[in-house]
């Protein structure tokens, strides 16, 4: 175990009476909190319950039928709404995941009556459209960022992003929707922050929105034909991001989109120069030399404004 | 850096904390902040790891630039530089940033590549050594956590004994977590191979140890699960549950024959109810073991948004994202779909 507890004392001056003799319980583990093992808990009940309906809706077509299997898993989730609704005013740590839980299987009931019934026809697509609106109201209600980023992820899949990390680097996700979904995500940020000074989803909006508009510049790279597009393109954009975080001293985005911005850099420069092989390798080098060295500048500019 | 030193810096990165709590004032926060100096050069983790990814791809690029000109002994020249490079940086002050513990890992392993293949188990025990050294020199818990894990496949591969040594190794981590340390790297270093050995042990388990693999595991778990009740150290209930989490997969693996879906359902509601209960008994309590709200990271929220995609993705794998066409598809044939998933049908 480690223990602050002389450091604390040395700056109750600083630090005041009522906050040292709270910190310093801690440290004497007199108070001892096991929110983080009930909230770890809870998000594997919910994993594993969620891949069990998974699993039931595709092993137990033949044997139960669509309809029955639509409407028991359409009960599962009314179900976890309704408990959260009738626990609202006493809501617990469970609870944010009792809803989760309800937004999933309805996740998985739409898709699975969509796939079945083809409800939607031809344009079965905005089933996903339905989904985030779903989401999205139930996010507001219950003020929940976890219901909310699947609300993001379903918006974004109707317009034809991929949720899987790795797809969005192939040059099969379309570039110029990711960059759209970006945009309509920063003006329903701008929107929730009009409506609702007191928001706390707007960091959730600011990551999305920024990696949506930045690996579709990565995208872009894939191709031949649209290679130095995407180059400049994520440059640029990861220079905003940059100034911005360091504006608003959100480190993770500086980071981020360093790293981005770098891939750009490096990608653009190679690609020039690819038929040389030693001078490729070299201007790597001192291309990451000079990243390292401007992080670390940009880095102490975040402090700076701190 | 000296302990004391580290212990400056901890403190000072948990001023932010507090104020995020709202236990204390920003004008605190700053004045706390201003009255620890610390000389060194560091960054908080997801930074480090930005370095440590920076410098990677500058070391590698270095080495192929040396195969390239066709330098001799590539491996030893590269490696040196490496090493050199790192140990001018912490002269000058550099510690946690990333870069040093890169270019030093870097520079051992280019050291190494050097070395004749043999493929015998003891190059594990080379690898071991590697990332020993490097971690105990930059303070890298992870690379000392890496070296226990190379002792571990030298263990297996020499003599069946993966597991056994993993638990072995992981409980010395969770006996050295009951004594107070100094250094919080030492501190880390403990947690890191208190979580980590059991996970990789389990990967060494093979089927005709299963009861010997289960009972190990379910001890383990269930001492070191007492031991956090009773110490109240977060590491310690993390392990025990990893411990308790693969003896109860092992065992209904082997022992239950409900369907797959049976029992990953009554494995959630378990730790609901789990959840449940303990929140519920523990939620008029102020002092001992409370539920009050608390993060474990500085990143807890995102890492919750996180789990929320993971569980989506988990509860959605083989769904296809577009039904199929009425007339090749029969009755039964298919799965579904859902909010941006992929999949056959």
């Amino acid at each position: 175990v480690l223990s602050y507890e002389r450091e604390l004392t040395q700056l109750r001056p600083l630090l005041g009476d009522p906050a040292t003799d709270v910190l310093i319980a801690r440290e004497r583990r007199e108070v001892f909190s096991i929110y983080p093992e009930l909230r770890i808990a809870s998000w594997a009940g919910v994993l594993l319950l969620a891949t069990a309906a998974g699993i039931v809706l595709k092993n137990n077509l033949d044997r139960i039928g669509p309809l029955a299997l639509a409407i028991a898993i359409g009960l599962a989730s009314a179900a976890c709404y309704a408990w959260v609704w009738w626990r609202r005013a006493r809501a617990s740590l469970v609870d944010d995941y009792v809803l989760l839980l309800g937004a999933l299987l309805l996740s998985a009931c739409v898709g699975f009556v969509e796939s079945q019934f083809r409800v939607l026809g031809d344009v079965w697509q905005r089933h996903l459209f339905f989904l985030a609106i779903a989401h999205g109201v139930v996010a507001y209600a219950f003020r929940s960022r976890m219901v909310l980023s699947l609300s993001i992820t379903a918006f974004a899949a109707w317009l034809g992003i991929e949720q899987q990390p790795v797809r969005i680097f192939t040059s099969d996700p379309p570039a110029a929707q990711a960059i759209l979904c970006a945009a309509i995500l920063l003006v329903w940020r701008a929107i929730d922050r009009r409506l609702r000074p007191a928001t706390d989803f707007s960091p959730l909006f600011e990551h999305f929105a920024a990696n949506l508009g930045l690996s579709a510049g990565v995208a872009l790279m894939v191709d031949d034909s649209t290679r130095v597009l995407g180059c400049l393109w994520t440059i640029a954009l990861a220079a905003g991001v940059i100034v911005w975080g360091v504006r608003t001293r959100r480190e993770s985005f500086v980071l981020y989109a360093f790293l981005y911005g770098v891939i750009a850099v490096d990608v653009l420069v190679v690609n020039a120069i690819s038929d040389f092989e030693g001078l490729t390798l070299l201007f790597i080098v001192l291309s990451t030399i000079a990243a390292i060295i401007g992080l670390i500048l940009i880095h102490s500019r975040m402090k700076d404004v701190r | 850096m000296n302990a004391q030193e580290e212990r400056d810096r901890a403190v000072r990165d948990r001023a932010g904390e507090w104020r995020g709590e709202g236990l204390i004032s920003e004008e605190t926060r700053r004045a706390v902040e201003a009255s620890i100096v610390v000389s060194w050069r560091s960054y908080g983790v997801v930074a480090q790891c930005v370095f440590f990814i920076l410098t990677a791809i500058g070391m590698a690029a270095a080495y192929g630039l040396s195969h390239v000109v066709g330098l001799p002994l590539r491996g030893v020249f590269a490696g040196v530089a490496f090493v050199a490079t790192a140990e001018f940086l912490i002269h000058q002050k550099w510690f946690g940033t990333g870069v040093e513990a890169a270019l030093w890992i870097g520079g051992l392993i280019a050291m190494i590549s050097e070395l004749p293949s043999s493929g015998k188990p003891e190059a594990m025990l080379v690898f071991a050594a590697v990332c020993a050294i490097a971690g105990a020199r930059v303070r890298n818990p992870i690379f000392g956590a890496a070296a226990a894990i190379f002792v571990m496949i030298y263990a297996e591969k020499k003599g069946d004994l993966g597991v056994v040594t993993a638990l072995v190794i992981a409980g010395i981590a969770v006996l050295a977590l009951l004594r107070e340390w100094r250094r919080p790297s030492t501190e880390w270093l403990w947690i890191v191979i208190a979580l980590a050995l059991p996970v990789a042990g389990r990967f060494t388990a093979d089927d005709k140890w299963w009861r010997m693999t289960i009972a190990l595991y379910a001890t383990f778990g269930a001492v070191a699960l007492v031991l956090a009740i009773v110490k109240r150290h977060h590491a310690l209930f993390f392990s025990g549950a990893i411990g308790l989490a693969i003896a109860q997969v092992e065992l209904s693996r082997k022992v239950l024959s409900l369907p797959l879906e049976a029992k990953l359902a009554t494995g959630g509601v378990f730790l609901f109810a789990l959840a449940t209960i303990v929140s519920r008994a523990l939620r008029t309590r102020t002092t001992g073991l409370v539920v009050t709200p608390s993060n474990l990271t500085g990143a807890d929220e995102a890492l919750s948004v996180a789990g929320a995609l993971v569980a989506h993705r988990a509860s959605q794998a083989d769904i296809p994202s577009e039904p199929a066409p009425a007339e090749t598809r029969a009755q039964g044939d298919g799965g579904f779909g859902g909010a941006g998933a992929t999949g056959d049908y």
